[in-house]
């Protein structure tokens, strides 16, 4: 075996699961597939420029990709739900509707370091590689974004009420 | 991962793809032998075709219950009631409000769930899961319709929605609606001690004329008397 193969080899196993994962995630399941596929495609081409923590550059090419395939997907005017940025992370977010509603009312940026770290389990450190940003403005960006998706659970937590201008019940 | 920050923990629980459990071992191993047996000169789009195919095989050897919704952890509501229009609601004689109810998408036709000591309660689920509610009562001043996210009610998180849920009893209506499993609904003042009680039948409760006191908490009980849920209220 050659050295790149044994080198793509040992990258495929230890992140193909997360690399899947991470698509599974954003986006309907066959789009996650190509986009998985399409990741380690061009992680074999550029294998000389992987870094030894292959993880951060993985989850970057897979985030791009999957901003083609949702171009492209926009080109071909395919159902709507499957460009929606959250289609992926809204069902994966199912069993806690609020934070669902909250999360997808986050700008992508937030949304995407926000689950490099709780569902991709990255440090802050990583998921600045993973996002071309400095570790310091990373861990600024992660701490606003937390406190944005804390003022929307507020929001959300309580029910929207409407009610007559007179009205002396309180429907919350 | 243990997340120590609790809203990152929130939101890493609601993860139900964890890592690791996508690609069964065999088709990863097949996949990468695959790729590997190729002669190097034709490595590139063959291997992206084998690649795909592999992980489209992948993807049927993932456990189901990885994706399933947690249908079977949210409580229901038996009381499907009769449907009725929307327009008969008291709203809807306020010009306004009925257009703030049209902007809220309400469906033309709800469900008439019952009426519990002169109050009458609708409900209504919108084509994207919110459920909306509303409760009328002719003698009183109490009206008022509400839509929350879906999933939220009911559930284990929020069992019971109605009237009130701040600490204001202007109204002097205790009201809602409850998810299968509650039998009773409390108001208790700060020490515990109950203020009002409401029994639920058919997922309803309403207890009128309560006393103008400070409440502590609405609580939700099961049939043996045990609190399923506490909501604090606020001052």
């Amino acid at each position: 075996m050659q050295p790149a193969d044994k080198r793509f080899e040992e990258i495929y196993r230890r992140n193909v699961d997360a690399v899947l994962a991470y698509a599974r995630r954003r986006a309907p399941a066959d789009m996650a597939e190509d986009v998985a596929a399409e990741t380690f495609l061009i992680c074999w081409r550029r294998l000389d420029r992987v870094p030894e923590n292959a993880l951060p550059w993985l989850y970057a090419v897979a985030r791009k990709t999957l901003a083609n395939q949702r171009r492209a997907a926009v080109r071909r005017a395919t159902t709507q739900s499957a460009l929606e940025p959250s289609s992926g992370a809204g069902s994966a977010l199912a069993h806690d509707p609020t934070l669902r509603v909250a999360f997808a009312r986050l700008g992508e940026r937030d949304r995407e370091l926000l689950a490099l770290v709780a569902w991709e389990g990255l440090s802050l450190r990583e998921a600045a590689a993973s996002l071309g940003c400095s570790p310091v403005a990373c861990r600024v960006r992660f701490h606003r974004a937390k406190r944005r998706l804390a003022q929307h659970l507020e929001q959300l937590d309580a029910p929207r009420p409407i009610r007559r201008p007179h009205a002396q019940g309180v429907a919350r | 991962m243990r997340h120590d920050d609790p809203l990152i923990a929130r939101l890493a629980a609601a993860n139900p793809v964890p890592a690791g459990t996508l690609v069964h071992v065999s088709v990863r191993e097949r996949l990468l032998a695959s790729v590997l047996e190729e002669p190097p000169q034709h490595r590139g789009r063959v291997r992206r075709r084998t690649l795909v195919a592999a992980l489209v095989a992948a993807a049927v050897a993932v456990p189901a219950a990885a994706f399933a919704d947690r249908i079977g952890q949210i409580f229901g509501l038996s009381n499907q009631g009769t449907p009725v229009a929307t327009s008969r609601l008291p709203e809807y004689q306020d010009t306004k409000l009925a257009e703030a109810i049209r902007e809220m998408q309400w469906p033309a036709q709800m469900q008439l769930l019952g009426e519990r000591n002169g109050v009458t309660f609708y409900a209504t689920r919108k084509a994207n899961g919110e459920f909306c509610f509303a409760m009328d009562a002719v003698t009183r001043p109490l009206e008022g319709v509400s839509c929350v996210p879906p999933g939220l009610f009911p559930s284990p998180k929020r069992p019971i929605i109605g009237l009130p849920v701040g600490d204001r009893f202007n109204a002097g209506v205790l009201a809602g609606f409850a998810a299968d499993g509650i039998a009773r609904v409390n108001v208790v003042d700060a020490a515990g001690a109950t203020i009002v009680s409401a029994p639920v039948a058919d997922n309803l409760y309403a207890a009128v004329d309560v006393p103008q006191v400070q409440a502590g908490a609405i609580v939700a009980l099961d049939g043996n008397g045990n609190v399923l849920y506490r909501q604090p209220v606020s001052g």
